[in-house]
């Protein structure tokens, strides 16, 4: 297959005549085509490693504790590698000797890149506002997110993590009615704080059992209704997945539907199987007055339901291989982690596998326990 | 990522080609849409090599293809790998788009 063309225009700094103002020489992280960190390289360079007290910390094993460094000389950027074991690249040459980082140039350390930007302060002023507003956003869908429950007839675990632009992910849980529980976990298709408010939106109606002229208990009337409610047309050509369950503990029945979003899975208390909770309905918001499907399944005692967004196993891991959901559904099925929460052992799974570059999207696992 | 969009019989045909994650959706949508939209005729769309899709990349299919409609006009896909093929069945696209196997079965198609 092809890959991407990518033209690259490389330059020295000061050969530059047309910009006004001051400028500063800036290396930009990039996940998924976004930037997800920018560092601006002052007089005193930067140190680049595995750990602290590296300036640009890289969390890859293929990465030295001490890898690179850069600076500045007369105003042009160069880098040394510091003995690393893997090497210091710059567009694809190794580096054996100071080299000199061209604007626009790419620096390779381990399997993250970094690139050489000049970039103006209110450039980044626009842009450091602009990341403040996601992490805003971000703390907003946090706050709205319900306790870990360590008691009562569900036990829930669960992680959020968003991504640098922030996804569209949103779960929630409660109870509906005595003997009655419900959980859902929202995908609102995009990034950035649109996808997030409107998973926000989505998210209120959901906690506030306020869908008109519907039961609430019945996940096929209530896809029905957000389907009705959120057509892509009327809100900004968002559209959203989402797995919606609700739990009767008197009869351990869990009736379950799920709109265009992959099945959670319903694990038994030795995890020796993993059962896919799904029924085939459209994205939400593809397409009005379609019909809506539910199924339902006995729980029995112990057993686990793990519900997620795409964003865990959605990655391409350090083989280069692209992963589907039987790969992580493996991952679910290994042993438990003493100490860590089952979410957080396969968050840190994920991340341990992963190529860092593909991890860019929310990363939304719950794991609900019936004893 | 690329996309080649041609002519043949009145019909556009889009070819895809690698992953539509987000980053290639930002960079390809533009392109995508321009090249079929304005053009307001039946399209096929070539899937053969596409690796991978995003939601965003259903999301960039789905609008073109109702654009379409709205104009009276079908939208067409063929050639899914058995990844993307299993994309397209959990989020049940193909109830809105019909996703056929080969060329010559979307040509039918969009012709019947």
């Amino acid at each position: 297959m092809a890959e991407p063309e990518e033209t690259q225009i490389v330059t020295r700094a000061g050969e530059i005549d047309l910009i006004t103002g001051e400028r500063l020489h800036c290396l930009e992280l990039a996940i998924g085509g976004d930037i997800e960190s920018r560092f601006v390289v002052g007089p005193l360079g930067l140190k680049i490693g595995r750990t602290a007290p590296a300036d640009i910390v890289i969390a890859d094993s293929e990465v030295s504790r001490t890898h690179c460094s850069v600076f500045l000389k007369d105003d042009q950027l160069f880098v040394s590698d510091l003995g690393s074991t893997n090497g210091t690249f710059v567009d694809g040459n190794k580096v054996t000797e100071v080299t000199e980082l061209l604007v626009g140039s790419v620096l390779q350390v381990g399997k993250r890149v970094l690139k050489h930007e000049w970039r103006t302060r209110s450039e980044i002023n626009h842009s450091n506002e602009i990341d403040r507003e996601l992490e805003k956003a971000a703390s907003y869908v946090k706050a709205l997110l319900p306790p870990e429950r360590k008691d009562g007839p569900i036990l829930v675990d669960w992680i959020y993590e968003p991504s640098a632009k922030l996804g569209g992910d949103a779960f929630g849980y409660g109870q509906l009615a005595e003997d009655l529980y419900v959980a859902y976990l929202v995908d609102v298709a995009g990034h950035g704080t649109g996808a997030a408010m409107h998973a926000v939106a989505i998210m209120n109606q959901l906690r506030q059992r306020s869908l008109p002229n519907t039961d609430m208990a019945r996940p096929e009337l209530v896809l029905s209704t957000l389907n009705e409610l959120f057509q892509m047309e009327d809100h900004a050509g968002l559209y959203f997945t989402i797995w919606y369950g609700v739990y009767d503990a008197r009869s351990r029945v869990l009736t379950y539907a799920s709109g265009g979003h992959h099945p959670s899975f319903l694990v038994s208390p030795d995890k020796g199987s993993a059962f896919p909770l799904q029924t085939r309905n459209v994205i939400i918001g593809a397409m009005p007055a379609m019909s809506f499907t539910q199924s339902s399944v006995e729980v029995p005692p112990g057993s686990s339901v793990y519900m997620f967004s795409d964003g865990v196993y959605e990655i391409i891991d350090k083989d280069a291989k692209q992963w589907g959901l039987d790969d992580f559904v493996t991952l679910i099925l290994d042993e438990s982690a003493a100490g860590k929460t089952e979410p957080v052992r396969l968050y840190d799974k994920v991340r341990e596998v992963a190529l860092p570059s593909t991890l860019d999207d929310d990363f939304s696992l719950v794991v609900m326990t019936f004893p | 990522m690329d996309v080649v969009i041609t002519e043949n019989s009145g019909v556009t045909k889009a070819e895809l080609t690698g992953r539509l994650d987000t980053a290639n959706v930002n960079d390809l949508e533009l392109r995508f849409t321009a090249g079929i939209m304005p053009k307001a005729q039946h399209t096929v769309v070539d899937l053969t090599n596409v690796t991978f899709i995003a939601s965003l990349g259903i999301r960039m299919l789905l609008t073109t293809a109702r654009g379409l409609a709205g104009r009276g006009a079908k939208f067409v896909m063929f050639g899914a790998n058995p990844a993307v093929t299993e994309i397209f069945e959990t989020t049940a696209l193909s109830d809105i788009i019909p996703i056929l196997k080969t060329e010559a079965d979307a040509m039918a198609e969009v012709a019947g």
